[in-house]
């Protein structure tokens, strides 16, 4: 029977050195953090890179998690990730010149991604395209990560209680795009 | 006590809908003055809750997560902390880099020099069985990992210009095993197989970017095996349907489809230009000397001259989409790119129509995806 194995079970396995262990958590994870990725770029390739980039860094830094009941791998895995998106975005800073000349186009017509992509995955995009990077950040953290008030703050660094207010005010911005999602439709139905 | 703020309020709405304690309904009920402003910032809360995340591509997913497997292996056997690999740290930002970089380091004469110790002492003690055995293990069985390491500490011995016919080498077998491995139903060893198959092929085509240019004769090796690879792809698809082998590894195939055709579309270049120019290189002194070459080349692309002069696409010269491609831009052949017909991709995957076939430059993943037509893959 395929019994359920908890993480902080798995993460002592994969500390010493179990690969199929790390497999474990990888198939576990793999999504939220690609997720974290993708609804910051709406990029395919790089965000592929940066989960992977995410998990071996993970692998390196296994020996210095704590393996017990307390232990939510979840949130450290995206606070890795997080670390990486950080460390991406200053180098792009630092090299925008170099790389536009130097790397291939970052918007490769993807026939693939297009067959994926549902219309309301799409929309789902489109909504979190147009939220600052802050507001986008709880909203995906909470809402498509299922994380806690709690958690978000320690992965922000913020209070819990700042981490209310932005998601208030992230949710009226979404509130708002909706609504104008919904006008142009309702005029199409007026006779 | 100070009275909750609406920000408390809508966060306690949201966890209590969430952990399934109050309905949406419920939660209006008990703030009817905050009814008005509560329940829109709760319909958009639900509404992202209900849209499909996005999923990671399923060769993607398989790919990184043999590629991660791997290193952990490696990195459990070899306990080195330093090779640890910077993903971090500037330029481009897809891994090959760190990749290649980790192959180099395995490439010092240490580690030369551990794995011949690793054999010698295997052989010692098996009396050079399990070397021997491993050379037939197949890529779902234990001595696998064995036949791997020989073929790296082959890689390790041989002289550098004998090393792109040694991966090239290595990358068929990971095709015949593939086939077999597709015709036994055993899709663990497909996927593996199919995954060595893309690695070899990428250091091969690496290595043979780098050695060109002292070996001319390199491509011309590298466009026959490569040739070879392509009617053992086309078998091993056609297996791969006989036994109706599961869609993840029709992603790796086809993965495996698009790295072959790089490769002959690479080769059939070089070796276009080298006949007339000597040992320049098809983009001549902007070749790739000045730095990491891309399929496209070092001038992006479209190259030089553009598409409108006359670059072919592997759909043919005016591709599936009309002469821009579907956003306005070529696929990546290059300024340069093969004049020659290339050979088709076979047919797609089982399910999908003659519409859906892959062309080999029908970039990553087309027609392949869960929502493609055609019928899907089963």
């Amino acid at each position: 029977m395929n019994s359920w194995i908890p993480d902080d079970e798995l993460v002592r396995r994969a500390q010493q050195g179990d690969a199929a262990a790390f497999g474990m958590i990888y198939e576990r994870y793999v999504d939220d953090v690609y997720r974290f990725f993708y609804y910051r770029l709406f990029q395919r390739d790089e965000a592929e890179d940066l989960t992977e980039a995410t998990f071996l860094k993970a692998w390196h830094g296994l020996k210095g998690l704590r393996a017990d009941e307390r232990l939510n791998l979840k949130a450290w895995l995206l606070r890795i990730a997080r670390h990486l998106w950080i460390d991406r975005h200053r180098t792009r800073r630092e090299q925008a010149p170099l790389e536009a000349a130097a790397s291939r186009p970052a918007s490769e017509p993807d026939p693939e991604a297009a067959l994926l992509h549902t219309e309301e995955r799409e929309q789902l995009s489109q909504a979190l395209a147009q939220l600052p990077d802050r507001l986008r950040d709880v909203v995906v953290y909470r809402f498509i990560h299922g994380l806690s008030h709690r958690e978000v703050a320690e992965l922000l660094g913020l209070q819990e209680g700042h981490v209310r207010v932005l998601q208030h005010r992230a949710l009226q911005r979404l509130r708002e795009w909706l609504e104008d999602q919904e006008r142009p439709r309702e005029r199409r139905e007026q006779p | 006590m100070t009275q909750p703020t609406f920000e408390d309020l809508l966060a306690q709405c949201l966890d209590d809908i969430r952990k399934g304690r109050r309905t949406l309904e419920e939660c209006l009920e008990q703030y009817p003055e905050h009814r008005q402003r509560l329940e829109p910032l709760l319909r958009a809360a639900l509404w992202v809750q209900r849209q499909e995340p996005v999923r990671p591509d399923p060769v993607f997913r398989a790919t990184a997560k043999a590629r991660l497997l791997q290193h952990v292996r490696n990195a459990s056997r070899s306990a080195q902390p330093g090779l640890v690999p910077s993903v971090t740290s500037g330029g481009p930002s897809r891994l090959w880099g760190w990749k290649k970089k980790t192959f180099q380091t395995l490439h010092t004469r240490r580690f030369a020099m551990m794995w011949a110790l690793i054999f010698a002492v295997l052989a010692l003690i098996s009396g050079g069985g399990v070397v021997y055995a491993s050379t037939d293990a197949l890529p779902d069985e234990p001595l696998y990992t064995v036949k791997l390491a020989l073929e790296d500490a082959q890689l390790l011995f041989a002289p550098p210009e004998e090393d792109v016919a040694l991966l090239l080498e290595f990358a068929q077998r990971r095709l015949e095993e593939a086939q077999q491995m597709a015709q036994e139903g055993r899709l663990q060893g497909l996927n593996r197989a199919l995954a060595n198959y893309e690695t070899r092929l990428q250091r091969a085509l690496q290595l043979a970017q780098e050695v060109s240019q002292a070996d001319p004769e390199v491509w011309a090796l590298v466009e026959q095996r490569v040739q070879q690879h392509q009617e053992r792809l086309q078998l091993l698809q056609q297996a791969m349907e006989q036994h109706q082998v599961p869609a993840e590894a029709f992603g790796l195939m086809q993965r495996a489809w698009e790295r072959t055709q790089e490769m002959a579309q690479w080769a059939h270049q070089f070796r276009q230009q080298q006949g007339p120019q000597g040992p320049m290189g098809p983009q001549g002194p902007m070749g790739p000397q000045q730095g990491t070459m891309t399929p496209q080349g070092p001038m992006g692309p479209q190259g030089p001259m553009g598409p409108q002069q006359g670059t072919m696409t592997p759909q043919g010269p005016m591709g599936p989409q009309g002469p821009m491609g579907p956003q306005g831009t070529m696929t990546p052949q290059g300024p340069m790119a093969p004049q020659a017909t290339m050979t088709p991709m076979p047919i797609g995957t089982p399910g999908m129509g003659p519409g859906n076939s892959m062309g080999p430059g029908s970039g990553s993943g087309g027609g392949m995806g869960p929502g493609g037509g055609g019928g899907g893959i089963p």
